[in-house]
C-alpha cells in the first residue's frame, strides 16, 4: 500500500463497490450512539476543555512526569525500557521473548505494535503470534492492516468473513444458518455474525491458555501511580495480560497523564467518543508489575513535541471519532491513507511520524469542514493542523502553477478592457478543459459552469438603469 | 537505563520552548440523583435483554439466604472465588467482592493485589458480585484511591461484548455474559459469606 500516492489509493478504494455504503453505515451508527450518550452528560463540553488542558499541561512538563512514571512503575515491579525508534522497540520485544523462551504470543489490540511492525518481526523469529481482538484477528488472517483505529474490520462484510473463517479456521456454517446464493439474506446476517464470533471465541480460548507471553498497548500511563490503563470490551486484553506468565506493554510517551485523579475524565471521554458507550465493559488499571515489561516508544514523537505549532497532536487519545465523522474517511476508508493511523488525525500525524516524503499528500485528504475538530474529545483543532500542513507544503514548493494563475488573474482583473476580452474566450476554455491533458484530470469529474448571458458589470449596469426607471415612475 | 536517560533528555530539549500550561485541578460534578436508584437502572441495562440482576438485602445473613436460593446448584457447579481457579479453563460461576460501585456508568470496581486475583470476574459465564451499599458513588470522579495493599484496579461496566463483524453486538466475546449484583446494608463480611455459602452442612441462614 505504500509507495503509491494518496490519489492512487483513493481511486482504488472508491472503485470497490459497496465500501462507501459499509463505511457510512458503520460510522454513522457510532456517531449516533455517541450523540445520544452525551445528551445526558451535561458537563461534556467542560470535560473536553478540562482534558485538553490536562494533556497540554502534561506535554509541557513531559520530561519530569515521564521520569516520575518510570520511577513509580519500577517501584511497582515493572521492567521499563525506552525505544527511540521502531527498530529498537522490535529488538527489545524479541529479546524479552528470547529471555523467557517464548514461542507463542497472544496480543491485545495495539496501534503502536502496528506502528513498529511487531508481528512480522516476531513471526520471522519463529514465534506464533495471535491477535486476540476479534476485528484484529480477522484482518490478521486476511493479511491486511487495520482499517480504523478502533474498528479494524469496519470495511468487511459478513460474507467475506464467512469465507475467511471457512478457509482458515475450518469453520462450518450450522445447517439452520445455511442460505442459497452468494449474498447472505438480510434477516440471517446478524445470526451468522453471531455464530462467526462464537467460532472465533472457541479458537481464541485455546490460544489464550497456551500462550507464554501476552502483548498489549496502553491507553494511559499514570505518572503518580506508575500504573498502566487498558480499555476494552471483549475481555481479550484482560485474558492476554493475566493468563500468560509474561506481559509486555508498549506505548508512546504521549499516553502519559499526570495523576490517578485525572483518569476519570479520560474514562468518560474515550469510550463515548469511540463507540457511544458510557464506559467500555472493562478497564484495567495495572500496577502489579512483577513479570511485566513496559516499552516506552519515541519513534518521531519527540520531534513532533518540538514543533510548537503542532505538538498538540500528541494529545490524541485514539478514539477514532474524527474518522467516523470525516466525509473523506467515509468514502476511502482507513486503507486509503496508506499508513498505520487513518482519518483526519492520521492525516495530520503521519507526515510527522512517517515523514513528509511518504505522507506529505495526506493533509490534502480533507474537505476542511472541521467536523473532526468539533467532535475531538480532547479539543485538537485537527482541520487547522491539516490546513497548516498545506501551507507548509506550499511554502516548500515555492512558486507553483496555481500561484502563477492567481497572479495572472490579479493582473487581469485590474484591467477591465483586458478582462472583458478574456471573458469572451470562456466558451473556448470550456472545450479546452476536456481536451488539454493537463486539465483533463480535473475536468473528467467536474463541469465548468455555463457562461452566463451577461457579465457581472453588464448585469449591475442594467440593474442600475432598472432601479432608476422605477424611481422615476414613482 | 542509558536509553531511558536519552529519551528523557530528548523530551527535555523538545519541550523547552512549549508554553507553560497549568494543570486545571479537580473536575467538579454536581450530584443530581440518588446513586442507588441510578446504579440499579444502569446495572440492569448492562446485560443482554436485561438479564443482569440487582438486589439489596438487609444484612449478611439475608445475603446468604438469598444466594443459596438463587444458586441451588452451587455445590455441583464449578466456581472461581477471587483467584482460586482449580485449572486453567472457563468456569460456570465466579464470586467476587466489589470494593466500590459507580452509579452513572453501572461500574463494579475490584481492587486487587494482582490482576490474577480477578479471575472470578473473567473466566466465568456468570459473575456474582457482592458489596456493601456504602460503597456506591455517583461518578468515576468520586472513586477513592485503591484499597490498602491493592496494586491493580479493574472496572467492569458490562458483559464481555464485541461488535466487530458488521457492528452486530455479540455477548459474550470471552468473559462473562451475565452479572448478578447483591448489595448489603451495613458491612459485608466476604470471608464468612464464602465459607458458609460453600459449606454443605450449614443449611440454614442463621
Amino acid at each position: 500500500m505504500k509507495g503509491k500516492t494518496l490519489e492512487h489509493r483513493a481511486r482504488r478504494q472508491l472503485s470497490q463497490s459497496g465500501l462507501a455504503d459499509t463505511l457510512y453505515r458503520a460510522t454513522q451508527r457510532a456517531v449516533d450512539k455517541r450523540n445520544a450518550t452525551i445528551e445526558d452528560h451535561a458537563e461534556w463540553e467542560r470535560r473536553r476543555d478540562h482534558a485538553r488542558q490536562i494533556k497540554l499541561h502534561t506535554l509541557c512538563r513531559i520530561d519530569e512526569l515521564l521520569a516520575q512514571f518510570i520511577e513509580r512503575a519500577q517501584a511497582n515491579g515493572f521492567v521499563v525500557h525506552a525505544a527511540l525508534d521502531a527498530e529498537e522497540a522490535r529488538r527489545i520485544a524479541l529479546r524479552i521473548c528470547r529471555d523467557h523462551g517464548v514461542t507463542r504470543v497472544i496480543k491485545g489490540k495495539s496501534m503502536v505494535s502496528e506502528e513498529i511492525a511487531l508481528n512480522p518481526a516476531l513471526e520471522a523469529a519463529g514465534i506464533e503470534v495471535t491477535e486476540s481482538d476479534l476485528g484484529e484477528l480477522i484482518v490478521q488472517l486476511l493479511g491486511q492492516a487495520p482499517a480504523h483505529i478502533t474498528a479494524p474490520a469496519i470495511h468487511l462484510a459478513v460474507e467475506e468473513i464467512l469465507t475467511l473463517f471457512r478457509e482458515r479456521l475450518a469453520y462450518e456454517l450450522p445447517s439452520e444458518l445455511r442460505f442459497e446464493g452468494a449474498a447472505i439474506p438480510p434477516r440471517q446476517r446478524s445470526a451468522i455474525a453471531r455464530d462467526l464470533t462464537l467460532a472465533a471465541r472457541r479458537f481464541l480460548q485455546r490460544r489464550f491458555l497456551r500462550a507464554q507471553l501476552g502483548f498489549s498497548g496502553a491507553n494511559f500511563l499514570i505518572a503518580d501511580s506508575g500504573r498502566l490503563v487498558l480499555l476494552e470490551n471483549e475481555a481479550n486484553i484482560r485474558l492476554s495480560t493475566t493468563l500468560p506468565r509474561v506481559h509486555v506493554a508498549i506505548a508512546g510517551f504521549d499516553k502519559l497523564i499526570p495523576s490517578h485523579d485525572d483518569l476519570a475524565t479520560f474514562l468518560h471521554l474515550l469510550p463515548t467518543s469511540s463507540t457511544g458507550q458510557r464506559l467500555t465493559s472493562y478497564v484495567s488499571e495495572i500496577g502489579d508489575g512483577d513479570g511485566r515489561h513496559i516499552i516506552l516508544l519515541d519513534n518521531g514523537r519527540s520531534q513532533l513535541l518540538a514543533d510548537a505549532e503542532h505538538y498538540d497532536l500528541l494529545s490524541c487519545i485514539r478514539c477514532g471519532a474524527c474518522s467516523n465523522v470525516c466525509p473523506i474517511f467515509r468514502n476511502i476508508g482507513g486503507h486509503g491513507y496508506g499508513g498505520v493511523y487513518s482519518g483526519p488525525i492520521g492525516a495530520a500525524l503521519l507526515p510527522h511520524l512517517g515523514g513528509i516524503d511518504a505522507y506529505g499528500d495526506l493533509p490534502f485528504a480533507s474537505s476542511l469542514c472541521g467536523a473532526c475538530s468539533s467532535i475531538c474529545p480532547v479539543g485538537i483543532p485537527i482541520h487547522e493542523r491539516l490546513l497548516e500542513w498545506r501551507e507548509r507544503a506550499q511554502r516548500a514548493r515555492g512558486t507553483s502553477g496555481e500561484k502563477l494563475i492567481a497572479r495572472a488573474f490579479a493582473w487581469l482583473i485590474e484591467r477591465p478592457a483586458w478582462f472583458a476580452a478574456a471573458a469572451t474566450t470562456y466558451p473556448l476554455a470550456q472545450s479546452f478543459s476536456r481536451l488539454l491533458p493537463v486539465l483533463r484530470r480535473w475536468s473528467s469529474e467536474r463541469d465548468l459552469p455555463e457562461m452566463p448571458r451577461q457579465t457581472f458589470l453588464e448585469w449591475i449596469a442594467d440593474e442600475g438603469r432598472e432601479t432608476q426607471r422605477r424611481e422615476e415612475e414613482r | 537505563m542509558r536509553r531511558i536517560d536519552e529519551l528523557l533528555q530528548r523530551l527535555r530539549d523538545a519541550s523547552a520552548a512549549l508554553p507553560a500550561i497549568e494543570h486545571p485541578g479537580p473536575f467538579d460534578v454536581p450530584d443530581e440523583r440518588d446513586p442507588l436508584a441510578l446504579l440499579e437502572e444502569r446495572v440492569c441495562a448492562l446485560g443482554p435483554d436485561g438479564e443482569s440482576s440487582f438486589a439489596i438485602v438487609e444484612d449478611n445473613d439475608a445475603l446468604l439466604t438469598r444466594l443459596r436460593a438463587d444458586y441451588p446448584e452451587r455445590l455441583r457447579a464449578e466456581w472461581v472465588v477471587g483467584d482460586e481457579a482449580a485449572a486453567p479453563m472457563f468456569y460456570r460461576f465466579g464470586l467476587t467482592e466489589a470494593h466500590h460501585l459507580v452509579a452513572r456508568s453501572g461500574t463494579i470496581v475490584l481492587d486487587v493485589a494482582r490482576a490474577l486475583e480477578s479471575l472470578s470476574s473473567l473466566v466465568v459465564e456468570e459473575h456474582v458480585v457482592v458489596a456493601s451499599v456504602d460503597r456506591v458513588v455517583m461518578t468515576l470522579d468520586q472513586l477513592p484511591p485503591l484499597a490498602r495493599g491493592a496494586k491493580t484496579r479493574i472496572l467492569i461496566s458490562g458483559p464481555s461484548r464485541t461488535a466487530d463483524i458488521e457492528k452486530t453486538l455479540v455477548i459474550p466475546a470471552h468473559g462473562p455474559c451475565r452479572t448478578a449484583l447483591y448489595l448489603v446494608r451495613g458491612t459485608l463480611d466476604f470471608g464468612a459469606l464464602v465459607s458458609r455459602f460453600f459449606s454443605s452442612s450449614d443449611r440454614g441462614a442463621g
